[in-house]
């Protein structure tokens, strides 16, 4: 590919997924500043090996997949992350014979504890994940890739991204019960979701 | 498309399922509210929570929660000063590699 072709697929399919990018790696980081060197390093790398990219793909997929990779392969080695679960084994027992072993236990919100939840309990919230289950929601939830791109970004079976995804939201939703729990909501018997 | 507050005042069979057969459903019940099923599938899973308040308490839930992080955590988009680095940055590789 010459360099004016590859300006060309910047300028069409790469430069519009600047702004999600970087939501994305601010979600990530935490820092306007790290997110700013992930974005960064992500368009730098883009340019980089542009012959593994497949035109007429999933350009977004594909610079999210840099993106994740370089915060989980080098950027947060030198973070400061507090604690990360590896959860890959957890995940395979989810997915594999196992799978019945899995004692869910399910949480349950109600619409006036959502309501006075506000931005920054969410955001907090969000943050609080581990990093695995951050991911995923993000992927899901604000950029509303499918499961098939996800596994893809991710480099996991279908079988996990659902299974992680389902945990992921049990444990926000008790991130956010918790908070609001703390700011003095208190749980009815009405108005159950 | 559903509504995520919608669904139970549509509802006219008041539950009587065992939860066992709920918590089986549970993955498949995220799928549908993710729009990740097929409409053969959809169908299921419809007359599925017309039928079981547990059921279709689990799909509220979960567009409840996709509703509240995709309203606080959408696109916080880059500054200019970013947009402009890159492309100053891209650029620079393009004039200098082959």
């Amino acid at each position: 590919m010459t360099n004016k072709e590859r300006e060309r697929l910047f300028e069409r399919e790469f430069y519009p997924q600047l702004d999600a990018l970087h939501n994305f790696a601010m979600r990530l980081s935490g820092q306007e500043n790290d997110a700013d060197d992930l974005v960064q390093d992500t368009f730098l790398k883009a340019w980089r090996f542009i012959e593994s990219y497949q035109r007429g793909t999933n350009a977004k997929a594909w610079l999210f997949r840099i993106l994740r990779n370089s915060f989980i392969n080098e950027f947060r080695k030198k973070s400061r992350e507090p604690h990360t679960t590896d959860y890959s084994d957890l995940d395979d027992r989810y997915t594999g014979s196992d799978e019945d072993h899995y004692v869910y236990t399910p949480v349950d919100l109600r619409v006036e504890v959502f309501k006075n939840l506000l931005g920054d309990e969410v955001t907090r919230a969000l943050q609080a994940l581990d990093v695995n289950f951050r991911l995923i929601i993000l992927l899901s939830d604000v950029e509303e890739f499918t499961y098939e791109e996800i596994s893809k970004i991710l480099d996991i079976p279908i079988g996990t991204v659902r299974s992680r995804l389902h945990r992921a939201r049990n444990e926000l939703k008790s991130l956010l019960a918790n908070y609001a729990k703390t700011l003095g909501y208190q749980e009815s018997d009405e108005n159950t979701l | 498309m559903l509504k995520p507050w919608g669904i139970r005042k549509a509802m006219k069979t008041p539950c009587k399922c065992g939860t066992a057969e709920c918590e089986n459903l549970r993955e498949l019940l995220m799928q549908y509210a993710d729009g990740q099923l097929d409409e053969a599938a959809c169908e299921r899973i419809r007359v599925r929570i017309e039928a079981c308040e547990a059921c279709c308490e689990e799909v509220e839930n979960v567009l409840q929660l996709k509703n509240i992080v995709k309203n606080y955590c959408g696109c916080q988009g880059a500054r200019p000063a970013l947009h402009d680095k890159i492309r100053n940055l891209v650029g620079g590789l393009s004039s200098q590699e082959p």
